[in-house]
């Protein structure tokens, strides 16, 4: 039993900065990541008889974030205007450092376009484009069927296309039947 | 598509994808739209601030909160102990009482002093200078673990649970034993002194026997056959236990005696006198021997022994007593003077 306690507190150390990033890109609130975090390794004491403390613990963890990133997002579905969250404007000044430069205006938009995605809708298309998942990994992380995976992708980039259109010099109208069919492809 | 903005198109896919581009305008420019917002997503950024340490300690409280149901029997155990060692209270021991991942720890640390003190079974340690012995809330239970760091002196209670404690490089596992017990960060060295112990470290197990002892670093192990006499003495040093043997070494030194009369009629006294004492040796000793003969008048005779008697040695004796032809009521065997080495 002291072995495993001492497991634990080595897969913590090793794995919690991560996790925080990774949480952090979901609900951009600083306490709300630590405490998804907190909550995720809580559930792993609780079943550490059950859990090997293996390599794949990694993994594990990953999918235990994300659902509880998830969980978070859908309880916490109060309508999040960006524009008067100081926080998400600091969070993104923060951030220049990983590539130097500002963020552009359309970045910007893209961003809270992000933001706004109703939460499974989000937390998949945050998968594909932060983390690089194919869609069956996606599906495989959340629990859900490819289809459902490959629809709720289709409807992010459809919201955030609408979300933007205004904003793009090329300006046309599309039909959105045939976005629908031709995403699906 | 996003297999497209990826990068991880496959050839066939692309060059479908490129013919529906090329199909229509429209095609073409929802293809660049999307092109557009994907590029345009940040990309992942950091949390400010994920205090990794200070988290720790957070998790460590909740998960001590949810192990808060513990037995009313090992609970009053606990309190015991506390008592008593609160009275001890020397300046050497500290116990720490610290938010264990999974149960409460029980540390107790000899920093200056030897300190002594039992487990929650009746097991007594010994920790010479700078050591410490740690356990958790369910010693006891299933299984008797607790963890060394320096040196200690083990008697452990007769047991069907195994008992075990473990250093940085070996473990050992006794019922019912007596053995001194040195970690350092190189080696381990086990003395036993009663009973039998089993030692495990890096890839040996040994099992060793009263008088045997055993040294295991990290690239080997070597068995050696010990005389007790050496085993921890650091413990007499300051104790109030050994102050006792110093002033009562009468009642450390164990009298076995038998008397019979030989054949011109005198009373041989024999036996021998066993040192069970912890830690002290005893140099020259006395034994009185105290008789009545016929005439009614009771002599005391001096029998004086040479040590050094050291803890756990036994000394034999015989002594003819000047009452030839003589008829002697019982004899008494004690211990006269002594002195303490």
């Amino acid at each position: 039993m002291i072995e495993a306690s001492k497991q634990f507190e080595s897969v913590f150390r090793n794995h919690h900065k991560l996790l925080c990033d990774f949480a952090f890109n979901f609900v951009r609130d600083k306490d709300a990541a630590k405490d998804i975090v907190q909550d995720v390794f809580l559930k792993l004491w609780k079943n550490i008889n059950n859990v090997e403390m293996s390599e794949h613990i990694g993994n594990y963890l990953f999918k235990a974030t994300a659902h509880t990133a998830l969980n978070h997002l859908r309880g916490n579905e109060r309508m999040f205007r960006i524009e008067d969250n100081s926080d998400f404007d600091r969070n993104m000044a923060l951030s220049q450092d990983t590539n130097g430069t500002e963020f552009s205006e359309l970045e910007v938009l893209v961003e809270r376009a992000i933001d706004r995605l109703p939460p499974r809708c989000k937390v998949i298309y945050l998968l594909s484009r932060h983390e690089g998942l194919k869609n069956r990994k996606i599906a495989e992380t959340l629990g859900l069927s490819i289809k459902t995976v490959e629809n709720q992708m289709t409807i992010a980039l459809e919201k955030l296309r609408n979300e933007i259109l205004p904003y793009i010099k090329h300006e046309i109208i599309l039909i959105f039947g045939m976005v629908g069919a031709l995403l699906a492809q | 598509m996003i297999e497209k903005f990826s990068g991880r198109i496959v050839p066939d896919d692309d060059k479908l994808l490129s013919e529906w581009i090329s199909a229509s305008v429209e095609n073409k420019l929802l293809f660049e739209t999307l092109q557009k917002i994907w590029d345009s997503t940040p990309g992942k950024i950091h949390h400010p601030e994920p205090d990794t340490e200070a988290e720790w300690l957070r998790i460590q409280l909740k998960i001590q909160s949810e192990n808060k149901k513990v037995s009313i029997k090992s609970n009053l155990r606990w309190y015991a102990i506390a008592a008593s060692v609160a009275l001890l209270t020397l300046a050497g021991l500290y116990i720490f009482r610290k938010p264990a991942a999974e149960f409460h720890a029980i540390t107790f640390s000899a920093t200056d002093k030897v300190v002594d003190f039992y487990l929650p079974d009746s097991s007594r340690v010994w920790l010479n200078i700078n050591s410490e012995l740690r356990y958790y809330e369910n010693f006891g239970r299933e299984k008797k673990e607790v963890i060394l760091k320096g040196e200690g002196y083990f008697l452990v209670r007769p047991d069907v649970i195994p008992f075990s404690v473990e250093t940085s490089l070996a473990t050992v596992r006794a019922l019912g034993t007596e053995f001194n017990l040195r970690s350092t960060d190189s080696s381990a060295v086990v003395s036993v002194t009663r009973g039998k112990v089993e030692i495990v470290g890096g890839r040996t197990k040994m099992e060793l026997k009263k008088g045997q002892s055993a040294t295991v670093s990290r690239t080997q192990s070597i068995k050696n056959q010990n005389t007790l006499s050496d085993v921890a003495s650091w413990r007499g040093i300051g104790d109030i236990e050994y102050g006792e043997e110093r002033r009562s070494p009468e009642k450390f030194l164990m009298i076995e005696n038998t008397t019979r009369k030989n054949k011109i009629d005198q009373t041989v006294v024999e036996g021998s006198i066993l040192n069970s004492a912890a830690q002290t040796t005893y140099r020259k000793f006395e034994l009185k021997i105290t008789y009545v003969k016929s005439n009614g008048r009771s002599y005391t005779v001096i029998v004086p022994l040479d040590g050094p008697l050291k803890p756990g040695e036994r000394i034999s004796y015989r002594k003819r007593l000047p009452d030839a032809f003589s008829k002697t009521r019982p004899v008494r065997v004690e211990i006269g003077k002594v002195e303490v080495k």
